[in-house]
């Protein structure tokens, strides 16, 4: 009966599609009526057939995916996911990497729902990895790296595996990549190059000789060559004697004169130029060399006033000199008043998460902070108490709150101008930063503040702290 | 924080407005008056003659004001109205957190607060208040007015009885000159003849004639043809359910619904009070500069309708309109549902929130998923789509189409922008909007929490 019912109407159906009249002949309900009637009948019948009668059929092929993976840590409350859509929704990728950075610091990972980690994982939380390898259709296994299983693993676990065996047995993490890496994309290439600044040792000198020399990418060349300078390793002599000729060795000071050395004076464009080229090649200790002083006396004796930006001076350092004399320099910096929060960041690979922390302690509380985002860089989200009290201690801190309380107090007058939204939308940034930084403590106390400055409680300026307060619970 | 009379007659624009007001100040029409624990904030929900009920909020720092009704005026009446509840009974306010849409409104008002101007026209909340007289109403125009409704609301039926004749005409047209050809202008021919509806005074129907070819091209290829036949073969059945006495869903679907207040006086109407879930909550921008809002709830207990729909018309010229609920939410409510064999379609009388978070009822066990479907279609053949609770199941891929899979069911899912995360999550149970050929997920619970396509 169905199969007749469906018969008549799907040749129904072929016949309205081209045009024309469909046989209505063996159908009851349109029997006896004209033709207009019976093919409206039919049409009627045909609407609610397939509804009512049918059900889809099963698709012969399909493709099921796996269950999501289990996670390292706990996801975020059902209760805190609209709060953490809505900080997601607007904010850069540097504060949503802030963010899940800061969530994870806090044991807890965003809602897969609600958001899933780029494939790359770059600046991202290693707790992801077996999401970014559901997401990749890859096989979740955790087997330790090896020759057999380097194939096997997917890009961010396997760096992951080859960060924790550098640091445990460096010599076979260089052969492991020695044998497999060649074939791999250059930003992986480099990412792993960036963990031989752990167990770094002459033995690496030879395949680090090879890299920079005959890779394809220019980034690993120099990234190579950077390693090689910090073993000593260079043979940079001609360079290194031309940048040398570039500086000049003077004596500075009245009364207590002191060796000072300095790029000469009046240096043309294409020389300026040249000088800023050589400075990403030359290793320290072979500009030392060059100049006939040893490390610490170069490191005690050039210049620090012109530097206003990590200058290519100080990435030399940070790329190529011993830590102690890097220090030296970096400590003389600070003294001069030449050295900047946002300058420290490059040193993560050749500080203690610990040591960067004290230095930037020392900065905030010397009053060297002029934004939020750059002590996060330093210290990375979920800072601890000693940061998060020099913060609120901090000058900057308090120039942030007043300037919100004069143009609240502004804006409640009707006196809104250009400069009173911008210093708000700047409350935005800022709050979205100590957020990211502070403990829930500290973070309370912020709202108090800005509240007693003028902002109501439901602001959404606050949405930011309030989470990371909510997020207390969380804390390992 | 206090507010004075002097200040809200102040800030009203003129003093029709303080008039509508002073109308509204009736607890009733409130079922949400709420300030923040510091007094600065107050916000409220006015049931209005809407669906959902508007949101209103108050800075009283400096009276600013923000409503989710279309009016133009600034404040509106309701925002005035609540300004005028919270001076005379501040005390009926319960203190509460302040929720998103307010928080969200304050930061958007950063950058438009401008001080309240005054037009110079005397207002006042006293004159506000006086009783209208009553007007004197003479028989004989009594007489003549009934008489005259009368011959218009006959014209009216004859009119769209032509406009029916002439639907069905153009269908049998369509089918003498083939639907392939339809579906090749589909756009255009959809719109001539919802014109003809429209002056034949049936517009709802040209509406959902003119959301014809949005429906059909939303399908893949292969299911136009017999969604286009659904399409039409469903105006034949409402053309012919036509009559004067016809079933008011007939008659909501041609000429419109019935307005709230004739609702609520109707002692016949389904009223359910019960616990009820936002599930979703959808914007259609229809061809005629109205944007249709379409709320979906689910019973979480009760014996009465499983689902109910509120829905709401504002014009696109107004701007974006606040969303009445927030996704997720559960709140004790009494609804009224428009009369039919299907009561689906309904109106909030009033509502409570609720703190503690309720799971989805139970499925009672049936094989067939879609049977729920099947019945709404058996009351209502004319409907489009239905809500539907399907039971556990998964997500899953077949060709280009996402399906959900659960026992022996396969339904097609019409959106390809599902986040790829449900597709690995085991799907407890799902609420799905089923049109007779591909469901629409709104909302799932699932081993890992729950998903709202809409949050």
């Amino acid at each position: 009966m169905l199969e007749d019912t469906f018969s008549r109407l799907e040749a129904a159906k072929m016949r309205w599609m081209a045009g024309g009249v469909a046989d209505a002949s063996g159908d009851p309900l349109a029997d006896g009526s004209d033709a207009a009637e019976a093919q409206l009948r039919l049409l009627a019948q045909a609407a609610l057939f397939k509804q009512s009668c049918l059900r889809p059929s099963k698709p012969g092929k399909t493709a099921l995916r796996p269950l999501l993976p289990d996670l390292e840590l706990p996801v975020l409350p059902d209760v805190l996911r609209p709060a953490f859509r809505q900080l997601m929704q607007v904010q850069d990728r540097r504060s949503r990497q802030g963010l899940i950075g800061f969530m994870a610091a806090r044991g807890v990972l965003a809602h897969p729902f609600d958001w899933l980690p780029p494939q790359d994982l770059n600046g991202y939380p290693d707790a992801y990895i077996a999401l970014v390898k559901w997401n990749a259709g890859a096989e979740q296994h955790s087997a330790a790296l090896s020759a057999d299983s380097w194939e096997d693993m997917y890009p961010a676990e396997r760096q992951r595996a080859f960060n924790a065996l550098r640091a445990t047995t460096p010599e076979i993490a260089r052969q492991l990549m020695e044998a497999h890496a060649g074939c791999l994309p250059a930003d992986q290439r480099l990412a792993l190059l960036d963990c031989f600044v752990q167990g770094l040792s002459p033995g690496d000198g030879t395949y680090l000789r090879r890299l920079a020399s005959g890779d394809r990418s220019a980034k690993v060349k120099a990234r190579a060559l950077g390693l090689l300078a910090r073993l000593d390793d260079v043979e940079d002599g001609e360079d290194a004697r031309e940048l040398a000729d570039f500086m000049v060795q003077t004596k500075t000071g009245l009364v207590r004169r002191r060796q000072v050395i300095d790029l000469r004076d009046k240096l043309n464009p294409a020389q300026k130029k040249r000088v800023g080229d050589l400075f990403e090649t030359v290793s320290f200790s072979a500009l030392a060399s060059a100049l006939g002083v040893v490390p610490s006396i170069l490191a005690a004796n050039y210049v620090t006033q012109p530097h206003t930006s990590p200058a290519p001076f100080l990435e030399m350092c940070i790329r190529s000199a011993p830590v102690d004399a890097l220090m030296t320099y970096w400590g003389r910096m600070r003294a001069d008043g030449a050295a900047q929060m946002h300058m420290l960041a490059a040193f993560a690979d050749r500080l203690t998460q610990e040591q960067m922390t004290t230095q930037a302690l020392g900065m905030i509380n010397a009053g060297a902070v002029t934004d939020f985002g750059s002590v996060l860089d330093v210290v990375g989200p979920d800072a601890g108490r000693a940061i998060s009290e020099a913060l609120l201690n901090c000058d900057m801190y308090r120039t942030f709150r007043g300037d919100l309380k004069s143009a609240l107090a502004k804006r409640a007058k009707g006196e809104s101008d250009y400069q009173v939204t911008t210093t708000i939308a700047q409350g935005d940034a800022h709050a979205m930063m100590l957020a990211l930084l502070l403990t829930a403590d500290a973070a309370r106390q912020v709202i108090s503040d800005l509240e007693e400055a003028g902002l109501h409680n439901a602001d959404p300026i606050l949405r930011p702290l309030k989470f990371n307060s909510a997020l207390q619970g969380f804390s390992p | 924080m206090s507010l004075t009379t002097s200040a809200i007659e102040h800030v009203a624009p003129d003093q029709a407005s303080l008039k509508a007001a002073n109308k509204l100040l009736s607890p009733g029409k409130w079922p949400e008056r709420v300030v923040s624990g510091d007094s600065a904030l107050i916000w409220g929900a006015c049931q209005g003659s809407g669906a959902n009920p508007y949101r209103v909020a108050v800075d009283l720092r400096d009276l600013g004001a923000k409503c989710s009704c279309p009016s133009r005026k600034f404040p509106c009446k309701h925002a005035l109205a609540l300004m005028l509840f919270y001076s005379s009974q501040a005390a009926d306010f319960t203190p509460g957190e302040v929720p998103d849409w307010v928080a969200e409104w304050l930061g958007r008002r950063r950058k438009t607060v401008t001080p309240a101007k005054s037009d110079g026209e005397t207002k006042s909340l006293a004159a506000a208040q006086q009783p209208e007289p009553a007007k004197p109403v003479d028989p004989k125009v009594a007489a003549r007015n009934a008489a005259a409704a009368a011959k218009r609301a006959k014209a009216t039926q004859a009119a769209i009885a032509d406009g029916l004749a002439d639907m069905e005409a153009w269908v049998l047209d369509q089918l003498r000159t083939g639907l392939s050809d339809l579906l090749g202008d589909l756009t255009g021919r959809c719109r001539r003849i919802a014109s003809r509806l429209v002056d034949a005074k049936a517009g709802p129907l040209a509406g959902r004639i003119d959301g014809i070819p949005a429906r059909v091209l939303a399908m893949p290829q292969t299911a136009r043809a017999d969604a286009l036949i659904a399409e039409l073969g469903k105006l034949v059945i409402l053309a012919r359910s036509w009559a004067d006495d016809c079933d008011p869903a007939v008659r909501r679907v041609i000429t419109g619904a019935e307005n709230r207040e004739d609702l609520l006086n109707n002692k016949d109407a389904l009223r359910h009070d019960g616990l009820w879930e936002v599930l979703a909550s959808r914007d259609e921008t229809r061809r005629d500069g109205l944007i249709a809002r379409s709320t979906w709830l689910l019973a979480l207990n009760g014996a009465g309708p499983s689902f109910a729909l509120l829905q709401d018309f504002f014009s696109a010229s107004a701007g974006k309109q606040g969303a009445a609920f927030a996704i997720g939410e559960q709140m004790q409510a009494n609804l009224v549902f428009y009369p039919g064999p299907m009561p689906l379609r309904a109106q909030i009388v009033d509502r409570h929130v609720v703190e503690d978070h309720t799971p989805w009822p139970a499925l009672p066990e049936t094989g067939d998923t879609l049977r729920a479907f099947s019945e709404a279609l058996t009351r209502e053949p004319w409907l489009t789509d239905v809500p539907i609770l399907l039971p556990a199941g998964r997500l899953a891929q077949a060709g280009d189409t996402p399906i959900w899979l659960g026992g022996d069911s396969a339904l097609p899912l019409l959106s390809n922008t599902l986040p790829d995360a449900v597709f690995g999550a085991e799907l407890r149970q799902s609420v799905v909007l089923w049109n007779g050929h591909a469901a629409d997920l709104l909302a799932a619970e699932t081993n890992l929490g729950r998903y709202y396509a809409d949050a």
